[in-house]
């Protein structure tokens, strides 16, 4: 009947965050007698009769659905080996990966994908013993040539994105960089001041558990900006 | 307890050889996200003893064959520095280093989820920067700390501390003389602060009344321990708002 802690508080691991029986643990919180507790250092945040604590840092999870950007490890007979920059690897079947006619005896998988490229890839299916399935059948999939990644933790990049992805929009507009922002804390960024690109995102890291920072970002890509044109 | 020489353990007002009182933790520092390359650290000072540990993962786990389906699996290590003791310590894994290892781990085990990443593994290590007593304890509430830090689904934060008993007194947070020429110490860890004891160890003669004596003191220095973990925790983050502008 009582919230311990509020939206947006910060708790940790053990921490009660409410007391009574009609809300609900949800990711990241789990229930002991009458009260819910943490079980992330993370922020708190209830969704109708839910609660959950999303935590501030932390490796990528695979999840189904999830676009990301990896990297890839070993080119075998029919498959490709992605690292993801998780615990587990991913695998991109060449059926996956083009529409092409692909003879896998005379052709060379590695005119489609060699060892160290980047690529962006949705990820299909994850099994319970953590196999994950990758797949090229999206709009956003390509491989991405040129540019540079960035990391950042997994658990900052709905901040990157912003509010239907005013962060990320805001960030190509200053910048005129292309972004492109995978769910496990990959960033690629090409073309336009990428070092400019590259230390917004940064900072929206750093920064990602206060408020008013769209704002605060803009105005720091602004100021950026004029030094960066003052100088030349 | 040394025959050569007794030591006068409390002074004319009852305060032992450092100026504590018995029931005194020593001054206790704690700070989280120290290193930038680990998923989670934190340093933590109890007194002249100072660790500092890291966690890497949930990532790949080599060798292959330690491997569970359904869990991941935590590799522990525990090291002193050379220069952590009066005597340069002989550097590499020995006997102790690996039980301390082994009973930090199994101090920590039970308060991780560690199913919700099968197939891989932790690597948590505790470094030794400079040791005065109480260092398995001290190593343990660094690691539970740099845990959270990491991001690792926990039921709460562990944290250890150590009663001992010196001329018939049980006492808290014994320094390394106290261990070393007193009649017994242990060490002990509960989760959250509260009734759930994960580690417990004891070397010395001591009395079962005394046992007990030590026990409530421990619980009330974890009790207290459990307080200034979760406060560095949140200061890790106003650190960063502060930094770099």
């Amino acid at each position: 009947m009582t919230r311990l802690k509020e939206s947006k508080e910060i708790a940790t691991p053990g921490e009660p965050i409410y007391e009574g029986q009609d809300v609900r643990p949800n990711s990241g919180a789990y229930k002991k007698e009458d009260k819910i507790y943490s079980k992330h250092f993370g922020m708190v945040q209830y969704r109708k009769n839910k609660v959950e604590v999303r935590p501030m840092n932390g490796r990528y999870v695979p999840k189904e659905g999830d676009t990301v950007i990896g990297e890839v490890t070993r080119v075998s007979y029919s498959r490709w080996t992605v690292d993801l920059g998780s615990a587990y690897d991913g695998n991109l079947n060449i059926g996956d990966a083009t529409d092409e006619y692909v003879d896998l005896d005379e052709d060379d998988l590695t005119d489609y994908f060699d060892v160290g490229d980047a690529i962006m890839v949705k990820i299909t299916s994850v099994s319970e013993s953590m196999d994950v399935d990758l797949s090229m059948e999206d709009r956003r999939c390509k491989k991405l040539v040129g540019g540079r990644v960035v990391e950042i933790s997994p658990s900052k990049v709905p901040r990157v994105i912003g509010k239907k992805g005013t962060m990320v929009k805001q960030i190509i507009d200053k910048t005129g960089s292309n972004v492109l922002v995978g769910q496990n804390g990959r960033v690629w960024i090409s073309g336009g001041h990428e070092n400019l690109a590259s230390q917004a995102i940064k900072k929206v890291e750093k920064e990602a558990h206060t408020e008013g920072l769209t704002d605060r970002i803009g105005e720091w890509l602004e100021n950026q900006k004029q030094e960066l044109e003052g100088e030349q | 307890m040394t025959e050569q020489e007794e030591v006068q353990w409390f002074d004319e007002d009852g305060k032992r050889v450092d100026g504590r009182e018995k029931d005194e933790m020593r001054e206790t520092k704690m700070k989280a996200d120290v290193i930038e390359e680990a998923d989670g650290s934190a340093m933590v000072e109890v007194g002249n003893t100072r660790v500092i540990a890291s966690v890497f993962g949930p990532q790949d786990l080599h060798p292959k064959h330690l491997i569970e389906s359904d869990r991941a699996v935590i590799k522990m290590r525990y090291n002193m520095a050379p220069f952590s003791v009066d005597d340069r310590m002989r550097p590499g894994p020995n006997r102790r280093a690996k039980e301390i290892g082994l009973v930090a781990k199994q101090a920590l085990t039970p308060a991780m989820e560690l199913e919700q990443f099968p197939k891989s593994g932790i690597d948590i290590s505790m470094e030794i920067v400079e040791s005065d007593g109480g260092t398995r304890a001290a190593g343990i509430t660094a690691a539970s700390l740099a845990l959270a830090d990491a991001g690792i689904p926990m039921k709460g934060l562990v944290s250890a501390t150590a009663a001992g008993v010196v001329d018939d007194t049980a006492v808290l947070d014994v320094i390394g003389k106290e261990d070393k020429e007193g009649n017994a110490d242990i060490p002990i860890a509960t989760i959250n602060g509260g009734n759930e004891v994960t580690l417990l160890q004891m070397d010395g003669d001591l009395t079962p009344e005394q046992v007990d004596e030590c026990l409530s003191l421990a619980r009330k220095g974890c009790a207290e321990l459990d307080e200034m973990q979760r406060e560095a925790l949140h200061d890790s983050l106003t650190q960063k708002e502060g930094g770099e502008q």
